[in-house]
Formats: C-alpha cells, structure tokens, sequence
C-alpha cells in the first residue's frame, strides 16, 4: 500500500487520461471524449483550489470567477482571430493573475467566514461585468469560433487530437499544482495554515506567502478556463457564477481535501455522476444535493483515503 | 424629477427593509451559533411559495402570509433538528457544503412540484392601488404596506432580544453556551428556535416579497448574496449593523440601478452609458463592501469579542 501513497497521484492521472479514449474507442462513440475532457478540465480548476483550501486553509467561495476570466480572455481572443497557443497562454495568466491579485488583496486581509464570504461577493462583480455587457455577449454568453492553434501542429476539430491536446495541458497543470504544492513554498503555505503566529515569528511573510498562493491558484485556474472555453468554444458568465465555486468546493471535498489525487477523483465522480443522472433525469441536483449532504456528514476524508482506509484495515488484519 | 427621486428612496428603503429581514436571520443565526447558513436564501423562496400555495387554499393575502411564515419556521426547526445540529461544532466549510446541498435540493423540489415557469402572486384590490404620500408623491399602496411591516417586524425583534426573557438567553447563549445549559436552560431547544425564527424571518420577507418579485426556482440566491454582503458591511453577528447595512445597500442598489446611466450619459457617449451603466449598477453594492472591508475588516457595527 505504500505504493499507492506513493505513486497513487500519478497512477489517479494516468487512468484518468487513459480511460477517455479507451471508453471511446470501445463504444466507438468520439463524442464521449467531450465528457472526459470536462473531467481533465475541472480537475484541473479542482486541483488549484485545492491548493489554496487543502494546503493554505483558504475557503475561496469565488474561485470559479477564474473560470469566467480564462474563458472569456480565450474567447475574445479567439474571435478576434488570435488563436495561437503562444499568444493566448500569456494574455490568460496575466488576466488571471491581475484579477487574483486584486481579489486576494482585499479577501486576505480577513480570515475564516468573512474571506468565504468576501471572495463569494467579490466575484460577483465579475459575474456582474459579464452578464451585464453586451460586447461580450451578455446573459447569453459568447460563442467562441477558432479553437487554439498550434502552429499546425495538431488539427483543434479532431476529436482525438483535441483530446490529447487538453489532456496534455491539464496533465502538466496537474503535475505542476501537485509539485508546488510539495515543495518548499508548499511547507510554507502548510506553516501559516498551520500556525500563522508562529510562521511569522520564524520570518514568514505570511500575507505574502498567502497571497502567492492565492495568485498562483487563480492562474491555474484561468488556464482551466482557458481550455474550458475551447472544449465547449463557448464562454458564459455562468461558468464564474457562484454555483460554479460551490461546485468546485464539492469536488475538492468530494475527492478529500489536501489530498494530491482528490481533486482528480472528485471531478471524475462528479462530472461522471452530472452526466449519467442528467440521462436519467433533468431533476439531477435533486439527487445530487442529498448525496452532498451525507458524504459531508459521514464519509470525511473523501473518496482519496479509500487507498489508505484499506492500507489500515489490511494492517489491523495483518496485526 | 424630484417625484422620480422620492420614488427611488421609498423603494430603496423598501428593498432595504426586505433585505434586513433575510440577513437579521443569517447574523442571528450566526451570531448566536457560529453557523453559515447558504440555505438562508432557500428559505426566502419558500416562503414565496407557500404564500402563493397558501393564498389559492385561503383567498386570503394576510393569512397566506401568515401561514407561509408558519410553513417555513416548521422548514427550519426541521433542518435545525436533522442537519444543522450536526455541524455547529463541525468546520465552516462543512456548515457551507451542506447548506449547499439544500439549495440544491430546495431548488429542484420547488421546481418539480410547481414548476420552473415564474409564478406571481397575487394582491388583494385594497393594496393594488397608490397612495398620495405628502408633498403630492404617489406611491403604491403596497410598498408602502411592506414597509411598514418590515419596520414592525425590526422592532419587534428588536424588543425581543433586548427586552425579553428569551432575548436575554439567546444573547448569552452566543457567548457563554455551556454556562446557559449549566444555568438549567435547555440550549438545544433555544438553539432550533433561534434557527427557526432566523428562517421564519426569510420566509415573511420571501412572502411579502412575492407580489413584487417573480416567484421562481433560484430566486433565493441572488437575495442571499446580497444578504451576505449586508451582514459583512454591518458586521458579523450585528443585528444593529445588519439593519444600517441593508438601508445603505438597499438605497445605493436601487439608486444606482434607477439614475446610475443617465447620470453616466451625461459624462460619456450614450453607448458606453448603456453598456456600463447597468454592469456599475450591479457592481456598487459589491464595490461599497470592498471598501467598507478595507477600512473596517470586522464591519461597520462589529459584534463585541467573544469572551
């Protein structure tokens, strides 16, 4: 079982990049990819939540707003004809981190219920700016023509290849968050969740170390929104909608907080189980809600620490 | 022009008065028991609901109103007694995801038994007419009807934690729970209807809310943000911040969404008026808590330190 503490983050994201096309293949239906992709796509947003939740203590309910904010930089980038990687990439890290910046600025300066409800409020605005101006489409959203190109590289409209292409960004967001999230910077990040008076007196810029972080997950989530929008080519307000955030915290959780594979379980689950009640029935929410409430209530620690929940019963068993 | 201005106050003060009575249950719920409560908003909607459930069965507006608010403190003491209990010594977080999912739930049992098509709710004819208020404005009978029974039900709740029995055991029990149980006081049962009455108090203002909105799945939400951002303006656990708080929002989101772009238009072109004017509008309510919060991050009436 040490193997699986190991290695269980990597081997979660390996199945989860290989089942799509594997399920596509075997039911020859393409269009199943769009759903694996949404997967890739949320965990990716997920994974940069969980981050600053799991690691950092902070109950962002607004992330979702860097959804909106990558989507619609991509978006309008793209209908004004600029559909390259190279150009998008840049423009969607610097929107996002402006806007993260912004929020994190004003959000950090509380902590506990007011930085929950501060970030929920502040991302309201965006929601606002979106839903309410007309050049980008306003309450309809925004249609979104050109996907990103790659110097010819790949072909955006084949099914496969567009697979491959988001499932390789979010392959190195994921690997990116989880080895920040290891590294020095993550201690430090633990050290102030952990003991922010302590943290200081040891040197530790708290604010800033929080405010880094928060930075960085908004990026990471921009670029979410980045290949959100190009998987849907559609940009809405609804994805920064506060919804949106409630549902990223329920993945985060749904898959164990501060776990390096919950994110990734908890959107596969998730989407997994958006699209087969939605089959079954338009009333999805009404199922998907109560099951909410009972995994809060009593199954804490999310679906990552099944590995080590059978880890310790195979160790009492041995004992 | 001076009418039109008139008019905007009052109805300023109208939302204002709504929107104290929602975030007045959210702070007293979470002043007194340290609880988030997302589902606030799925309780204001509620009551729109069973206003209109309890109008066809009565024909009578101030019954209905009256059940309704019935209807949802039994919904509150409901969820206090199977959900929230749980999770008063759980984390924030946890309060968050569950209140979560009963919106989730609330939304789609509202939307499969009536319906995702918005409902209206009726008035009775006295009320559906205007009034010459002095200084010859007229205004509908209503409004003014819901003001004042918002400004009765402040009042009374005012009387009611400062003045009464009860009102004193709810103060101490937000700050000294174990000494008020000791006291012989039965906490858990001044807990749920604490969490009632927070929920009664959406409900009235979901019910007399109901003739002016349009009554549909989700109109908790936009109500619950902006209920959060009055009890953050007026301070966490405040009712007295909570009520400056929701007059001040209610002005400034009515006003700006009333003069904000012909005030606009009259500095820029009438196409950038048009197209930020309403996006501002929405925005100023949101911007005015940024910058309370960056002055006063505890709020503008904070509620005394916990001992």
């Amino acid at each position: 079982m040490s193997f699986i503490r190991t290695y269980g983050n990597i081997l979660t994201l390996a199945l989860a990049v290989a089942i799509g096309p594997i399920v596509a293949i075997t039911m020859n239906d393409p269009y199943l990819l769009s759903t694996f992709e949404r997967i890739l796509i949320i965990a990716v947003a997920a994974a940069s939540l969980n981050m600053i939740l799991g690691f950092g203590g902070m109950v962002s309910f607004g992330h979702a707003v860097f959804l909106g904010v990558g989507a619609y930089a991509t978006g309008l980038m793209a209908n004004a004809g600029l559909t390259s990687l190279l150009v998008q990439l840049p423009v969607v890290i610097v929107a996002s981190a402006f806007i993260a910046l912004f929020i994190g600025a004003i959000a950090l300066r509380t902590t506990g219920i007011y930085f929950i409800m501060i970030t929920l409020a502040l991302a309201q605005i965006f929601y606002y700016i979106a839903v309410s101006s007309s050049s980008f489409g306003g309450d309809d959203g925004m249609v979104i023509y050109e996907r990103t190109t790659l110097g010819g590289f790949y072909d955006p409209f084949d099914n496969y290849q567009f697979y491959g292409f988001v499932a390789a960004v979010a392959v190195v967001l994921i690997l990116s968050i989880n080895h920040l999230v290891g590294s020095e910077f993550g201690q430090r990040l633990v050290a102030c969740r952990e003991n922010p008076a302590r943290a200081e007196a040891l040197g530790l810029n708290t604010f800033g170390i929080r405010l880094t972080a928060f930075v960085i997950a908004g990026v990471f989530c921009g670029l979410a929104g980045f290949l959100l929008a190009n998987q849907s080519e559609f940009a809405t307000p609804g994805y920064a909608n506060w919804q949106r955030s409630g549902e990223l915290l329920a993945i985060v959780i749904l898959g164990g907080v501060g776990a390096r594979s919950g994110p990734v379980l908890g959107a596969f689950v998730f989407i997994w189980l958006e699209h087969a009640l939605s089959g079954w029935t338009t009333h999805w929410a009404a199922i998907f809600g109560p099951l909410l409430i009972l995994s809060v209530l009593f199954f804490r620690g999310g679906l990552a620490s099944i590995g080590t929940y059978l880890g310790n019963l195979r160790g009492e068993r041995a004992r | 022009m001076f009418e039109l201005i008139a008019e905007q106050l009052l109805n300023g003060l109208q939302y204002g008065i709504l929107l104290f009575l929602i975030a007045a249950g959210l702070t007293l719920i979470f002043g007194v028991m340290d609880f988030i409560n997302l589902s606030h908003g799925s309780m204001f909607m509620m009551g729109a609901y069973f206003s209109i459930l309890a109008q066809k069965l009565t024909g009578n507006f101030l019954v209905a109103v009256l059940l309704a608010g019935a209807g949802v403190f039994a919904l509150g003491m409901l969820i206090e007694v199977l959900l929230a209990r749980r999770l008063y010594a759980r984390s924030h977080l946890d309060q968050v995801l569950v209140t979560y999912g009963l919106i989730l739930l609330a939304n789609e049992s509202v939307s499969t038994i009536w319906g995702s098509v918005p409902l209206y709710s009726g008035l009775p004819e006295i009320l559906s007419g205007h009034i010459t208020l002095p200084l010859g404005i007229p205004y509908p009978a209503y409004r003014l009807v819901v003001i004042g029974a918002g400004f009765t039900i402040a009042i009374a709740l005012f009387l009611l934690i400062q003045r009464t029995r009860i009102g004193m055991l709810v103060r101490a029990g937000a700050t000294h729970r174990t000494m008020v149980s000791v006291m012989g006081v039965n906490i858990g049962f001044l807990f749920a209807a604490v969490f009632a009455l927070g929920a009664l108090l959406a409900g009235l203002a979901g019910a007399l809310a109901g003739p002016l909105l349009s009554v549909q799945p989700g109109m908790g939400e936009t109500v619950l943000i902006l209920s959060f951002v009055v009890v953050v303006i007026g301070g966490l656990g405040s009712i007295k911040g909570a009520f400056l708080a929701a007059i001040i929002v209610g002005l400034l989101d009515t006003m700006g969404r009333a003069f904000l772009r012909d005030l606009l238009s009259s500095i820029f072109s009438p196409s950038v008026a048009s197209d930020t004017g309403p996006a501002l509008a929405s925005m100023l309510v949101y911007i005015l808590m940024a910058l309370v919060l960056f002055f006063r991050p505890e709020g503008l009436i904070p509620m005394q330190k916990r001992a």
